[in-house]
């Protein structure tokens, strides 16, 4: 969290980090939030849910690669390319949902023809240069059932 | 006749005026009781979290993903916020 004491009608920013391991399959987190005016009883939740799959999954209409971005401090690119294939009969639309904006800035496709692969651009701003950060971009397939797929990155600085 | 016609008329404008005062009176007992500072009760320190909800949806295996959530404090008092238990 950025700031812990919040004065009527101020706000804070905070930041879920979930760790995925070997297991697959669906995973739901509620992290409790307690305040100084209860400390026994939540004052509050946020629910984080997500879909663990192997990378050769083929019933995902996206196939997206790579999976993962893991950057070592070494690695000294200003920009990371992702490809996207639309494995689907219809014309894939697609939306941004998530990313950290003060990081990155991402060039996405808004749609994809079936059967046929774009490429999205993730360039790094100056500031995610001198860190090392755990991110990840979320992005929604415009299909009945809101289809979503996240992409972490991982900067080592 | 003359007399009596305007004797008549004269209750008719006293009744008229009696149930126009009575549907004043109800009407403003009816209304939102105006609040004033002094009257309202206090709050306290308040958490909202609008979107309290995110779906990562499919996600690779042994990975990390993150997002943030938007805490707001909608009290009348400051609100501290003394831990975060994973869950």
């Amino acid at each position: 969290m950025d700031k812990a004491v919040l004065p009527p009608g101020d706000s804070a920013a905070l930041e879920i980090v979930f760790t995925i391991g070997e297991f697959q399959g669906h995973l739901t987190k509620r992290p409790a939030i307690y305040t100084a005016a209860d400390s026994t009883r939540p004052a509050a939740f946020v629910q984080i849910t997500t879909n663990a799959i192997a990378a050769d999954n083929s019933e995902m209409t996206l196939l997206i690669t790579p999976q993962k971005f893991e950057l070592p401090s070494y690695d000294t690119r200003d920009s990371l390319s992702l490809l996207i294939t639309n494995r689907g009969d219809h014309r894939a639309w697609l939306d941004l949902v998530d990313f950290p904006s003060s990081l990155l800035e991402i060039q996405f496709p808004g749609s994809i023809p079936a059967h046929d692969s774009a490429a999205a651009m993730i360039h790094f701003r100056p500031e995610a240069d001198s860190v090392s950060f755990s991110k990840s971009i979320t992005i929604e397939l415009g299909d009945s059932f809101h289809t979503r797929y996240t992409i972490p990155i991982k900067h080592i600085h | 006749m003359r007399l009596s016609l305007s004797g008549e008329i004269n209750r008719c404008r006293g009744r008229l005026l009696l149930i126009a005062l009575i549907s004043v009176v109800f009407i403003v007992s009816c209304g939102d009781t105006p609040v004033s500072p002094i009257n309202r009760q206090p709050v306290g320190p308040k958490l909202s979290i609008p979107d309290s909800t995110f779906n990562f949806g499919n996600t690779p295996t042994v990975s990390t993903v993150s997002h943030t959530f938007w805490l707001y404090s909608t009290g009348d008092d400051t609100l501290r916020i003394t831990r975060i238990n994973p869950g």
